[in-house]
C-alpha cells in the first residue's frame, strides 16, 4: 500500500508570466477525505491538472501513489476517477455513448455504472446537448465513480445538483471512503467540506496558507462567546478581558466577545464575575475560510 | 493504438464523411458523364482553349494539359484543383478537431483523464485521420470508375488504383500538416485557418510559378507542382519524387504532431 496517495513537493506552475500555483507542498494519505479550498483563481484546478499530467509543472514534483507523475501516467490514471470543475462532454453524443467510450478506454464497463445511474436518477439514453447542467454533472460523476477507483479527484462535484442529489453524492463518497478510497475534494460548499473532510488545505494566490485537520483548524479559529452576567458589569472589567479580538457590550449585563486564541484563559477572565448564562459558538469552516480571504479578493488569476 | 478512440473518432465524423462523399460522388459522376461529349467535340475544345490566356489556364491548373484525354480532362475540371481543396477541407477539419479542437471543447481533458497515454491518443487519432482520408480517396476513384462503366468511358482500373494510392498520400501530407498545427494549438479554428491559408498560398505560388519564368522556382515548394493526376490516369505512372515528397511530408508532420502533443499543456 502507498504511504501517500497524493504528494506535491514545491509544485509550481506558471502560465507564461502569470502565476498558477507556487511552491505547493502537501500530502494526502490513503483513506483520507482531503478538502482543497480556495476561491476562483486560487490555483485549485491548476493543481489537479498537474496531478493528472494535463499540465507540465514549471518546477517541483507531484506524486500519485508514491510514483512521480510523468506526462504519460496512464497506469496511475487507471486508479483515479476525476470530475472536472467545468464539465465538458461530447455534446452530440448520448450519455450511453459517452459511458461506452470511457468503458472502452478503461478496458471494460464500470461495475458500479448501473448503481450510480440509478442512485443519481440519471438517464444515459439522452443526447448530452439536451441535458441540463445538473444532468451533465451527474454524467461526469458516473464516469468518475463507475470503475470504483482508489482515488477520486473531484473539482466541485456537486455543482449544478439539487440538494437531494448533493446528499446522494456525499453518501456515495462516504461509502467509498469506508471501502478504502481516498477523496481529494475541491469545493465551494464549505458546510459539506466540513462534514466529509478530515483534513483541508486552504490555497490563496497559488500558495497553501493553511493545511491541517478540520478539527485543528476549527479549534484555532475564532469563537464567539455570548455572556449574560447576573448583575451589571463595569466597562473597566470588559476592557480588561484578555485574549479577545473584539468585544461588544449588550446592555449593562451582557457582552459578545470574539476569541481567536486559546479560549481557556479568556473564559477564566469572563467567569471572574457571576454569570447568568453563557454560550460559546464555534466558527464554521466557512468563517475560517473567510478569515483567510477578504470578500474583495475572491476573483481573478488562474483557475 | 486504442480501438475505442479510433472508433469514436470515425463515429464523430461520420456525418461529415457522408456529406463530403456525397459531394465528391456527385461531382465525379457529373464530370465523367460529361467526358464523352468533350471527347466527341475536341475541335471546339481547341477553340475554347484559345479563348483563355496562359494566366487563366494556369489559375485553373490547366497549363499544358490536354482536354482530350481522360486524365487531362479530369485534372482540369476536377482533380487538379477543386478536388484538392474539397478533400483538403475535409482532412484539415478532421485534423483540427482531433487535437486542438478537442482541447478547446474540453473533450481532450475527458479522454486524458482516463488510462490512455498522449502518444496513444495522438497516434490513434492520426490513424483515424488516415482511415477517413482513405475513405474519401476510395469514394473519389469509385465515383470516377463506376460512372465510367455506365457512360462508356474507358477508365483504367490500374490508373484508379494508382490514383487512389497517391491521392491518399497527398491528402495525408495535407492532413498531416494540419494535424501538426492542431497538436500545437488550443483551437480548431486556428488550425483550419493556418492550414487552408498555407494551401492557398501554395496554390498562388504554383500559379505564379506557371505564369512567370522569374517565379518558376516558387512551384518547387508547392504540393501542386508534384500532383499530376493526368499523368497518373493517362500514363499510369507516378514520379518517385512525388511519392517521396508527399510521403516524407506525411511522416514528418506526424512525428512533429506526436512530439508536440506529448510536450504541450492540455488547457
Amino acid at each position: 500500500m502507498s504511504a501517500t496517495v497524493i504528494r506535491c513537493d514545491k509544485l509550481t506552475k506558471y502560465y507564461g508570466k502569470s502565476r498558477g500555483i507556487e511552491d505547493l507542498t502537501f500530502e494526502v494519505r490513503p483513506g483520507q477525505v482531503y478538502g482543497f479550498l480556495g476561491p476562483n483563481g486560487a490555483g485549485k484546478t491548476t493543481t489537479i491538472r498537474c496531478l493528472l499530467s494535463m499540465l507540465r509543472p514549471t518546477s517541483g514534483r507531484a506524486f500519485l501513489f508514491d510514483e512521480e507523475v510523468g506526462v504519460d501516467g496512464r497506469e496511475l490514471r487507471r486508479r483515479i476517477g476525476y470530475v472536472p470543475g467545468d464539465v465538458k462532454l461530447f455534446e452530440k453524443q448520448t450519455g450511453r455513448w459517452t459511458l461506452d467510450y470511457i468503458a472502452g478506454l478503461r478496458g471494460g464497463p464500470g461495475p458500479a455504472e448501473a448503481e450510480i445511474c440509478e442512485r443519481l436518477e440519471f438517464d444515459p439514453s439522452r443526447r448530452v446537448k439536451e441535458l441540463s447542467k445538473g444532468n451533465k454533472q451527474k454524467l461526469a460523476l458516473v464516469i468518475a465513480l463507475m470503475h470504483e477507483p482508489e482515488l477520486l479527484m473531484l473539482d466541485e462535484p456537486t455543482s449544478g445538483l439539487d440538494p437531494l442529489n448533493q446528499q446522494v453524492v456525499f453518501d456515495i463518497l462516504e461509502e467509498r471512503v469506508a471501502e478504502g478510497a481516498t477523496v481529494f475534494l475541491s469545493s465551494h460548499i464549505l458546510p459539506e467540506v466540513e462534514r466529509v473532510c478530515e483534513r483541508v488545505a486552504i490555497i490563496r494566490d497559488g500558495r497553501v496558507v493553511a493545511e491541517e485537520s478540520v478539527d485543528d483548524l476549527l479549534s484555532k479559529a475564532i469563537r464567539t462567546v455570548h455572556v449574560t452576567y447576573a448583575e451589571p458589569v463595569p466597562d473597566i472589567f470588559v476592557d480588561g478581558l484578555r485574549g479577545v479580538s473584539s468585544v461588544e457590550r449588550l446592555g449593562d449585563n451582557g457582552l459578545r466577545a470574539t476569541v481567536s486564541e486559546e479560549i481557556g484563559d479568556t473564559l477564566l477572565g469572563i467567569l471572574a464575575r457571576p454569570v447568568a448564562d453563557i454560550t460559546v459558538e464555534h466558527a464554521s469552516l466557512e468563517e475560517v475560510f473567510l478569515q483567510y480571504y477578504g470578500h474583495g479578493e475572491r476573483e481573478g488569476g488562474a483557475s | 493504438m486504442s480501438w475505442s478512440i479510433f472508433r469514436s473518432m470515425l463515429q464523430l465524423r461520420r456525418t461529415s464523411l457522408l456529406w463530403y462523399s456525397f459531394g465528391l460522388a456527385l461531382y465525379g459522376w457529373f464530370i465523367v458523364a460529361f467526358f464523352p461529349l468533350i471527347e466527341d467535340n475536341l475541335q471546339y475544345m481547341e477553340i475554347f482553349e484559345t479563348v483563355f490566356t496562359d494566366e487563366m489556364m494556369a489559375i485553373f491548373g490547366a497549363a499544358g494539359l490536354n482536354f482530350g484525354t481522360l486524365g487531362g480532362f479530369l485534372t482540369v475540371e476536377y482533380l487538379g484543383l477543386i478536388w484538392v481543396f474539397i478533400v483538403a477541407a475535409a482532412v484539415i477539419t478532421f485534423a483540427a478537431g482531433a487535437l486542438g479542437g478537442a482541447v478547446e471543447d474540453g473533450t481532450m481533458e475527458l479522454t486524458l483523464a482516463q488510462p490512455v497515454s498522449r502518444t496513444q491518443v495522438a497516434l490513434t487519432r492520426y490513424l483515424a485521420l488516415a482511415a477517413y482520408s482513405g475513405a474519401l480517396n476510395l469514394v473519389t476513384v469509385a465515383t470516377i470508375y463506376l460512372p465510367g462503366l455506365l457512360h462508356g468511358v474507358d477508365v483504367p482500373l490500374d490508373g484508379m488504383a494508382l490514383l487512389f494510392a497517391i491521392g491518399w498520400v497527398l491528402t495525408m501530407a495535407i492532413g498531416g500538416f494540419a494535424y501538426a498545427v492542431s497538436a500545437l494549438s488550443s483551437g480548431g479554428g486556428r488550425t483550419i485557418a493556418v492550414s487552408l491559408g498555407v494551401l492557398a498560398a501554395m496554390w498562388l505560388a504554383d500559379v505564379l510559378g506557371n505564369i512567370s519564368e522569374r517565379f518558376e522556382w516558387l512551384s518547387e515548394f508547392t504540393l501542386f507542382n508534384y500532383w499530376k493526376p493526368d499523368i497518373v490516369i493517362d500514363d499510369l505512372t507516378v514520379a518517385g519524387e512525388t511519392w517521396a515528397i508527399f510521403g516524407i511530408a506525411a511522416v514528418i508532420f506526424f512525428v512533429v504532431a506526436i512530439w508536440a502533443f506529448r510536450r504541450r499543456d492540455v488547457v
